[in-house]
């Protein structure tokens, strides 16, 4: 990394932009920080610019965040890239990790941006201690629903009605007559419950519906 | 064919068995030999014949034309006399009875041949004349138009059963009198009486239609019909000839368009009371949450500035405006999921299912789908259906389970919602919203709206599953 810091600040906000500068300059004062209120103008500083880190808002007029962060991670912009954000919710989270973002900062803890700055440029990642929470919930509910429930294929009350007559080898319509429910509905179902346990046709699907011992 | 069965009339042995003779040879059969009124009687008894030839003057106290009067009245038998009478008086009497001809005594064998051949012929042209004529007649009474034909005097000449129920009249008691004597009509929109309805729809050009009148009840209740048509028939002379009036109770059709409207009413008003009720609730949630605690920031800050334990009073104001950012946030996710904008409905809607619920267990599965199809609207409305689902699962169905299935097929998006609760009524889902229960009518318009099928299947033991056909972006489903 170069002797002074190359850093872009791209939101919408000025008052946002504003406010991380003023943070910003305290720690690295001989920093150039460079600024962008919109995608385009982002990835066109991207390119023009030798940055070392890009801060990146998700909302912005015109493209999301996280659509400019995998246009330069495709482009392999050596450029590390911190998600400063208003959505703390994990979805946000776990794309942005997907995409391979080095950092995500809710603007909520938009103090943390200076500490962020500081991992990046030693080349670590970092996440604000909401973000770091949710991480962490999401991991354990996911490990505490792995350990309840297995990987196996659950058909609803209705599913199990529609099946078992399909299994004796019922039409649609026989079945609809009999649940007193339309055939379009039986229709419905039975594409469901094929879809669900990945079968092309009805053959397929009663030997799997045996196999699984689904009626049992 | 069969053979045409005869019986002879002839108290004149010699004559009798000169024409059992003739008719056998012409490959008739004869059924019986009768010479007198009660013979003929008993022989009828035991089988009918096609045509009888009589004799007028036959043993016992009825004369032929007495038994010829009776046979037509009870088996409609076609008759031909045999006489050598020919004075006035007889012939009268006889031609009351219509007969299909008469054979003069004596006669020649060819004679007998080709009048009992005319005879046959002619009685089965007009059996079928007759029968054809009652099936029409039938068909005109069995149909639910009311139908009448008034003749060129304006006279009525039939009304049909449908036109007797409409008007209570019955054609028994109104068959000749004049049309406009015995249905007076008003005007649709100002009641009044309309006083030649011949002129008011200026009989005289062609078919003319109307859509709305009056018709005035003997009891004095006005019958609104419709749907009506005034047709004249006219002679090849252009001469009228007879007019023909049809038309429809409309009673029904009136109740179900202002049942009809109600609902429109009711709706609309729904989805103004929905927007006041949404603005108010936002309105709260801004004045009591974020509102509180702005208040809450600017009482602090004089404490911030003036108080000896600064750094205290410092924490207090972030938590107090960080609590202000987290209400914002939640306030404008209430409003709109910022979700929907950037990720698949699919993912929207596994959050949906993810987020805390103490009385419902949400699970959420979905196969491949085309996410690139589905646009912004789309994605909200699909959402806003699971959640009002998820919301009347809870509120009226008490359902422990929800499921919410998502599923591809080529043009379009099945989402199908199933819940494990009590279910309710499906047909009287439209009296429910003329209760004040919107949910279900803002889940079809939502359908509506994204020109997708809807199929709502509810019962007691099984729950209620709804199932929502959407085609992808640029695509049409085939409604069935």
């Amino acid at each position: 990394m170069s002797s002074v810091m190359n850093i872009l600040l791209v939101d919408d906000h000025s008052l946002i932009r504003d406010g991380i500068k003023s943070l910003l300059i305290v720690k690295y004062p001989k920093a150039n920080i460079h600024e962008a209120k919109s995608g385009k103008e982002a990835l066109s500083l991207a390119q023009s610019k030798k940055l070392d880190i890009i801060v990146l808002d998700i909302s912005l007029p015109d493209m999301n965040g996280m659509q400019i962060a995998e246009s330069l991670i495709a482009d392999k912009n050596p450029a590390k890239i911190v998600m400063l954000s208003m959505y703390s919710d994990y979805d946000y989270v776990s794309s942005c990790i997907e995409i391979g973002v080095n950092g995500y900062i809710l603007k909520n803890e938009g103090h943390e941006i200076v500490d962020a700055i500081e991992s990046l440029a030693e080349g670590k990642a970092y996440y604000s201690t909401g973000v770091r929470d949710l991480i962490v919930n999401q991991y354990t509910q996911k490990v505490r629903k792995q350990d309840t429930a297995q990987e196996v294929v659950v058909l609803t009350n209705r599913e199990k009605e529609v099946i078992k007559h399909v299994v004796e080898g019922k039409t649609s319509h026989e079945i609809a007559e009999m649940l007193f429910i339309s055939a379009r509905t039986v229709d419905t179902h039975r594409s469901n419950i094929m879809k669900k346990l990945k079968v092309k046709n009805s053959i397929a699907l009663i030997n799997k519906i045996n196999e699984l011992d689904l009626l049992g | 064919m069969s053979r045409v069965k005869i019986l002879i009339v002839e108290d004149a042995q010699l004559i009798a068995v000169h024409l059992q003779k003739i008719l056998q040879n012409a490959n008739y059969e004869i059924i019986g030999r009768a010479v007198s009124y009660d013979e003929v009687m008993d022989i009828c008894k035991k089988k009918v014949p096609d045509i009888v030839l009589m004799d007028i003057m036959i043993e016992g106290e009825k004369d032929g034309i007495e038994t010829a009067i009776e046979l037509k009245e009870k088996y409609d038998l076609p008759i031909i006399y045999l006489t050598a009478l020919t004075d006035g008086i007889t012939i009268e009497r006889a031609k009351m009875t219509n007969p299909y001809g008469y054979l003069m005594k004596p006669f020649q064998e060819e004679q007998v041949v080709t009048l009992l051949e005319m005879a046959i012929h002619k009685f089965t042209v007009e059996n079928k004349l007759r029968e054809s004529e009652e099936k029409f007649k039938a068909a005109v009474a069995s149909i639910s138009e009311a139908l009448i034909v008034v003749n060129e005097d304006f006279t009525i000449n039939y009304i049909n059963k449908s036109a007797e129920d409409i008007s209570g009249l019955s054609l028994e008691e109104i068959e000749g009198h004049i049309f406009t004597e015995a249905f007076q009509f008003l005007d649709y929109a100002t009641h009044e009486h309309i006083v030649n309805i011949w002129k008011y729809f200026n009989i005289d050009k062609k078919e003319q239609k109307f859509d709305s009148l009056y018709l005035l009840h003997p009891s004095g209740k006005k019958v609104p019909i419709g749907d009506g048509s005034i047709t004249p028939v006219f002679d090849d002379k252009k001469l009228l000839k007879s007019i023909v009036l049809t038309f429809k109770d409309i009673t029904q059709k009136l109740k179900n368009d202002q049942k009809l409207k109600e609902i429109e009413k009711t709706k609309l008003s729904a989805i103004i009371e929905g927007q006041e009720m949404e603005r108010a609730r936002i309105a709260r949630e801004i004045h009591d949450g974020l509102g509180q605690t702005l208040n809450a920031i600017k009482l602090n800050i004089n404490p911030l500035l003036n108080a000896p334990d600064k750094a205290r009073a410092e924490v207090d104001l972030k938590n107090l405006i960080g609590e202000a950012i987290m209400e914002t946030g939640r306030i404008s996710e209430n409003l709109l999921p910022s979700k929907l904008k950037d990720f698949d409905i699919a993912t929207c809607l596994l959050s949906l299912a993810n987020q805390k619920n103490d009385k419902l267990n949400i699970s959420f599965e979905s196969t491949e789908v085309k996410h690139d199809q589905i646009g912004i609207n789309k994605k909200i409305n699909l959402y806003r259906i699971a959640q009002e689902s998820i919301s009347n699962a809870i509120k009226h169905a008490e359902a422990k389970n929800l499921n919410i299935q998502l599923r591809g097929e080529n043009k379009s998006l099945v989402m199908t919602i199933e819940d494990d609760g009590h279910g309710f009524d499906v047909a009287n889902r439209k009296e429910k919203l003329l209760e004040g229960h919107h949910g279900l009518q803002n889940i079809e318009d939502r359908v509506q709206i994204m020109n997708g099928i809807i199929d709502i299947e509810s019962n007691a033991n099984l729950g209620t599953v709804i199932i929502v056909e959407v085609p992808y972006d640029g695509t049409k489903i085939a409604k069935v």
